[in-house]
């Protein structure tokens, strides 16, 4: 109970109240900016937080990537372009909705259901999380390990239709975490003389250019300085209760279906959207409606994706492990504020553990009140064409990547990761496991590392570990599973016969 | 879902055969004279973990490189952009031109130059053409930027000649 009043007494500060206030602010912002998102949102913020105590600085980056995701659904609603990709799926109903001239009442039905959705999965968090950690405290180097190449392979795996390709981008963002000083014997890797690469590289430089200057690079391909034009009357309303409660079947479904997929690794807020948007179409009483501004429809990805942002917190605070890019760059952001995650801050950081789950339910419902009261102020936002709005990216990119060791080299590094990670973009490679392998590259080495150290050099002997054998089981059942889904489908049709 | 599958194959092949030939010339150079010791085998584990991932990802990049020469000639769909288009790739190579010009130039000219000139080419060439208010974000975005990282947030940004010849840097 102490601990509770102490992380809430963190904050309820004036820093910590305007922490959250502009973390769900400009999150919400930055997440309706078409092809921005909430890495760049978080990448952008980190800067900021330089300035400010740890504590409102980690307020300020949760309410940014909760509110980020959510911020999408507003360009999806008004302008038929979702803001992050994990809004993909609100388009199919809001945009019909905006044409309709119901947009008031779809920004309201999405601003309720992405609250609920988040709360819910933070009470998951809140549940989840300590209980994992408990279970992780057993795990030694080579558990973890293992527990890496799990969940490498699974994002990987979930790449949009190439696994091949997602197992490359993961490897060179684990690549690239070895450059630099070795940890344990001091010598220099990769760095050719060059003094600076011997710090490495560092996380925000390479997410910046990845995701931030490739999409500058992108939309200079697409070209546009139109301005874009809203369909029908822009403002807020919400639903009534007795709307809300016809329709609780829908937000509770999607909620959990959100939750659960966000604690997996890799598979993410746009799948969790989906997944949910089919399920309301099967379940919902109005599935008939989906496509044509159906509310259920809105509900059901906003609820999941919402819900998303909790659940990948579980694996990200109990075992360090990232469940997406988001979670990725706000691993490297906590640490940079000098906080580890894994199973050690549960017993470690109890104060800080609580104010980041106060810290999440807060922001959650501050989303309410920044939807309900700004959505005039983003249809205006909205209408700045994307050949303003990116040189501005760009500007901010640079100055993200040079403010986290005031390092020159950071900067080039940054405008090269844009380059790649365009290409990257355009031969159909995923660009998340790319961050989340350079994450994972140092607890990936010393896991092997200390393990054959353990062992005496024998690899083989990592099977008398009984977690590490499930770990690769589970790895290998994914590796394989085209394979053998496609033999049980044949068994099943020969049956069937 | 693929508009322009043989420009995809294509990106893919020079994806593979880029990364495979970085990835072996990377490994090649883990077996020179700096990392190599007889007599201390952690000089050599210094590169056993780069070593493992450099192999995979030329094995990685030999199973792309195959399947695109061997398999179905369907090639995973990247952006879905208009590869004919060259005034995009024109405008695309410019954008990226700008850019690189103005990371090389903070050191000498300072941030809030370099970002000025920066600002206004890209904003130009991305399509913007309403100068009066292009010229005004571009002179007030990086004055605010400043004015936030440098004097809020107590900051250190890259001041070059601009705050030489006044003589605050």
């Amino acid at each position: 109970m102490s601990s509770l009043i102490e992380s809430l007494s963190l904050i309820f500060t004036i820093q910590g109240l305007l922490a959250l206030f502009l973390g769900v602010t400009l999150g919400t912002f930055v997440g309706a900016m078409p092809g921005l998102g909430t890495v760049v949102a978080l990448a952008m913020m980190l800067p900021l937080t330089f300035a400010i105590d740890s504590g409102p600085a980690i307020v300020l980056l949760l309410s940014v990537y909760v509110s980020s995701v959510y911020g999408g659904s507003i360009s999806a609603i008004l302008i038929n372009v979702p803001g992050t990709p994990q809004s993909a799926a609100t388009v199919l109903d809001g945009y019909p909705m905006t044409r309709e001239g119901r947009a008031d009442l779809a920004l309201g039905w999405t601003t309720g259901a992405s609250v609920f959705g988040g709360i819910f999965s933070v009470i998951i968090l809140v549940v989840a999380a300590p209980t994992l950690a408990k279970v992780a405290v057993n795990f030694g180097s080579i558990e973890i390990l293992a527990l890496i190449i799990f969940s490498m392979t699974t994002i990987a795996w979930v790449s949009k239709g190439n696994t091949i390709k997602g197992l490359m981008a993961a490897c060179l963002g684990l690549f690239l975490s070895t450059v630099g000083q070795d940890n344990f014997t001091g010598s220099a890797r990769f760095d050719y003389g060059y003094f600076p690469l011997t710090g490495g590289f560092h996380v925000i430089p390479i997410l910046v250019g990845v995701f931030a200057l490739s999409e500058v690079f992108h939309q200079a391909f697409v070209g546009s300085g139109s301005r874009i034009e809203f369909a029908g009357k822009v403002g807020f309303t919400f639903p009534s209760l007795g709307e809300w409660m016809t329709r609780k079947k829908q937000l509770l479904r999607a909620s959990v279906i959100g939750s659960f997929i966000g604690v997996l690794p890799g598979v993410g807020a746009v799948t969790a959207a989906f997944v949910s948007y089919a399920d309301g179409k099967r379940s919902s009483p109005n599935s008939e409606k989906f496509g044509t501004g159906e509310p259920d429809g809105v509900i059901a990805s906003e609820a999941s994706n919402n819900a998303v942002t909790g659940g990948a917190l579980v694996p990200t605070l109990a075992l360090g492990i990232p469940g997406d890019g988001g979670t990725a760059v706000l691993i490297g952001a906590l640490i940079i504020h000098g906080v580890t995650p894994g199973v050690r801050l549960y017993i470690d950081e109890p104060v800080l553990v609580n104010m980041i789950f106060m810290a999440l339910l807060l922001a959650n419902v501050l989303m309410l009140f920044v939807g309900a009261f700004s959505a005039q102020i983003f249809t205006r936002i909205l209408k700045m064409p994307a050949s303003i709005l990116m040189p501005i990216v760009m500007m901010l990119s640079m100055i993200g990547a040079f403010t986290v060791r005031g390092s020159m080299l950071d900067v080039y590094v940054a405008v090269l990761a844009g380059v790649v990670g365009l290409f990257m973009r355009y031969s159909g490679f995923q660009l998340a496991p790319i961050v989340i392998g350079y994450v994972l590259g140092q607890p990936f080495e010393e896991g092997l590392r200390r393990g054959l150290l353990l062992t005496g050099d024998q690899p083989w002997r990592f099977f008398e570990s009984p977690i590490f054998c499930l770990f690769i089981g589970l790895t290998v059942l994914v590796l394989t599973s085209p394979a053998w889904t496609k033999l049980l489908a044949r068994k099943a049709s020969q049956n069937a016969q | 879902m693929d508009q322009h599958p043989k420009a995809n194959i294509h990106s893919e092949r020079i994806a593979g055969t880029v990364v495979g030939l970085v990835a072996a010339v990377l490994l090649f150079t883990t077996f020179n004279g700096n990392y190599f010791t007889l007599d201390d085998p952690d000089e050599v584990r210094t590169v056993l973990v780069p070593r493992i991932l450099l192999l995979l990802l030329i094995l990685f990049s030999l199973i792309l490189l195959a399947r695109n020469a061997f398999g179905d000639g369907k090639a995973t769909a990247g952006e879905v952009v208009n590869w004919t288009d060259g005034a995009g790739w024109t405008r695309m190579a410019a954008t990226v031109v700008i850019t690189a010009a103005v990371a090389a130039s903070l050191k000498f000219v300072g941030l809030y130059l370099a970002m000025v000139a920066g600002i206004f080419l890209i904003g130009a060439v991305i399509g913007f053409r309403r100068w009066i208010i292009l010229g005004f974000v571009s002179f007030v975005a990086p004055a605010l930027a400043w004015y936030v990282i440098v004097e809020i947030a107590e900051l250190t940004l890259p001041g070059g000649a601009l705050l030489k010849l006044t003589g605050l840097g």
